[in-house]
């Protein structure tokens, strides 16, 4: 399971620093250490078209791929839940993030020195 | 009518004085374990005193069996109809809320941690937490059921010294392994099912900010609490400014104040830790009871204590036939096979003590003669005397006589009954008071539980025993003028005495019986053949 999840992230990670579109082999040349069989990378583009991460061309043979939205715009996605917007957060995340303002920080602060 | 009240003023003093008290009251911070059972307790116990106070409302104080009526087929006047419906309402409302918010955290974990997946690599130290590549300083755990991901990222890292990460991981972890979500998320639902509620998200926000403690307390196992108060502060006061209006759920100064300064605190004492468990307990302990087993009695009817007997009452006896009650009737008696007058207070007419003519009954529970033949009572030749000898025989006769109570009890009668209560007169010596005083009280209670009030029949011989010991309502009596008995009965019970003279046995004309003050106020004239309105030989006239 945590590897499959380490592939998709690797996969993601070439997918996201490419200009253009690749096909499954490009992606193996690319990760030709781990020597992986073609039907591998294929299984997991598949998992990650479905999950909506992976935009797949079928004009060309072999088909090519695509990350369906830049690495920074998933980040802020991520960042928008944790920091807050989504409105069901703490279903989510038990969070130890903190949204104070600069004030009360200055009091906390002060607190904290005079300890 | 006791149930419902004391559970609308439990239901309102768990929806308001109580969690504000709480939220007010300084020891929780103290052992925020503690607090938080009183709190789960606080809203379960709330939700089930308000939906049980419309239920019992609704449909009595005794809950399963005013509920078995309602299948019997009994209906609600508008009132406790209402009540009913808001109960069911407010039922599904809560569940549904409560399963929704289930699933869409579900759904809403399952995104995140596709994302955080993708997004993020294992870090080499502390194993099992994964770094993320963002400047905001944030550590967060995400729940699962296959196992949690504490999840921080490099602004953090950047942010904090290795003894400090380590207490935020810790206090990450601690959320994960005792799945404060699954604690959580009974408070989500009630905010979110009761949204205009300030009090559901005062108490949403005070059970999240005990998580938090919580959490605290597991940090400080790897931290020292000057280490902890500085990650605490330093987290949550580093974040980046609050600008979104969305946010609303963040700690407060306050909060954060909180949960530093409690650092300095020792718990509660053990013995008031168990005192507050033990509180919890209660609360949840007390609708439960109310709802379960509130009500003295055991009706199944939906009124739960039997109509009183209107006294002075206008009666018709319609035994030979329903019909139509003349102009002024106020009180009805028809057979058990027949159905209640509308309207009017409605007396079903069970032959308790010996057979109905054509309904056959065993030879063991009937009296037999010598011969082994049924004992013939010469005045009802087609009836034979129950056999109410042995408590065995009683409870077995009892168990048949019952579908006919439950049958005047389920076509909306409202008392019953039970002739020939006087039949061990006529035993020759084979059954004696004290049997018929042992049968009718089971007879009685039967009626009772099914919301019946109960009539006892002629038999002036019993004295006070009918009413003290038997449990009868008022009575039934035939004829008391014509045999100058109708003290026996107005003696006891009073103005609840109806009695039946016969126009073909009448000792004086029945103004006279009218007019002698010892006559009970409830005394109609009938033919003897008790026929109906319309039929040769028929007779009604009423004191």
């Amino acid at each position: 399971m945590a590897t499959l999840g380490e592939l998709e992230r690797s996969i993601m990670d070439i997918l996201w620093a490419s200009d253009d579109s690749l096909s499954a082999y490009d992606l193996q040349e690319s990760l030709a250490d781990r020597k992986l069989a073609p039907t591998t990378i294929l299984t997991v583009l598949s998992r990650l078209e479905k999950k909506g991460f992976v935009a797949r061309s079928r004009d060309a043979r072999p088909h090519r791929y695509t990350a369906a939205a830049s690495r920074e715009e998933h980040m802020a996605d991520l960042m928008h839940e944790v920091l807050g917007g989504a409105s069901d957060r703490t279903a989510v995340l038990e969070r130890f993030v903190g949204q104070v303002s600069p004030e009360e920080a200055e009091t906390l602060r002060r607190m904290l020195a005079g300890r | 009518m006791i149930a419902p009240i004391a559970l609308a003023i439990l239901a309102f003093a768990l929806a308001w004085p109580v969690p504000v008290i709480l939220a007010r009251a300084a020891w929780p911070s103290r052992s925020p374990a503690v607090a938080l059972v009183l709190w789960q307790a606080i809203a379960i116990a709330g939700g089930l005193s308000m939906i049980g106070a419309l239920l019992t409302f609704a449909v009595g104080d005794d809950l399963v069996s005013g509920l078995m009526g309602l299948a019997a087929g009994a209906t609600l006047d508008l009132p406790h109809a209402l009540a009913l419906a808001a109960a069911a309402l407010l039922t599904v409302h809560l569940l549904l809320n409560l399963g929704l918010t289930v699933v869409r955290a579900e759904r809403q974990r399952r995104r995140h941690a596709q994302l955080v997946s993708l997004l993020s690599a294992p870090m080499a130290e502390p194993a099992g937490a994964r770094l993320i590549d963002s400047p905001a300083p944030v550590a967060y755990c995400l729940p699962g059921a296959m196992g949690s991901v504490t999840v921080v990222s490099a602004g953090l890292v950047d942010l904090l010294t290795p003894d400090e990460l380590a207490a935020v991981i810790e206090h990450e972890r601690a959320h994960a392994s005792q799945r404060h979500d699954v604690v959580l998320v009974l408070f989500r639902a009630w905010h979110s099912s009761l949204p205009w509620f300030p009090i559901a998200f005062r108490a949403q926000r005070e059970v999240g900010l005990l998580i938090e403690m919580l959490a605290d307390d597991r940090a400080r196992r790897v931290a020292d609490d000057a280490v902890l108060a500085r990650a605490i502060m330093l987290v949550g006061a580093g974040g980046q400014s609050s600008d979104d209006p969305d946010w609303e759920a963040g700690p407060s100064i306050g909060d954060l104040t909180a949960r530093i300064t409690r650092l300095g605190t020792a718990p509660l004492p053990r013995i008031a830790q168990a005192a507050v468990v033990a509180l919890a307990l209660a609360l949840l302990a007390v609708p439960t009871a109310l709802l379960l087993t509130a009500g003295e009695t055991l009706d199944s009817g939906l009124d739960h204590h039997p109509r009183v007997f209107p006294a002075a009452a206008v009666v018709d006896y319609q035994l030979g036939g329903s019909y139509d009650p003349p102009q002024g009737v106020t009180v009805v008696t028809r057979d058990s096979t027949s159905t209640p007058a509308a309207g009017l207070y409605s007396i079903c007419y069970v032959n308790g003590f010996q057979t109905q003519p054509g309904v056959s009954w065993p030879d063991s529970l009937v009296l037999l003669d010598a011969a082994g033949d049924p004992l013939i009572d010469a005045n009802w030749p087609d009836e034979n005397i129950i056999d109410i000898s042995t408590d065995a025989k009683r409870q077995a006769a009892a168990d048949r006589q019952s579908a006919a109570i439950d049958a005047c009890s389920d076509s909306g009668f409202d008392a019953v009954e039970f002739d020939n209560l006087d039949s061990y007169s006529r035993s020759e010596g084979m059954l004696g008071m004290e049997d018929a005083v042992a049968f009718a009280s089971v007879l009685v209670e039967r009626a009772h539980d099914r919301g019946l009030a109960t009539g006892q029949k002629n038999t002036g011989e019993l004295g006070t025993r009918g009413r003290d010991e038997i449990g009868f309502d008022f009575a039934v009596v035939e004829e008391c003028d014509q045999f100058a008995e109708c003290d026996s009965f107005t003696d006891v019970y009073g103005d609840a005495v109806i009695d039946i003279e016969y126009s073909d046995d009448l000792r004086r004309p029945f103004a006279e019986v009218c007019a002698d003050p010892s006559t009970p106020a409830s005394t109609t004239l009938r033919d003897r053949d008790l026929v109906a309105v319309g039929e040769p030989g028929y007779v009604f006239e009423h004191c």
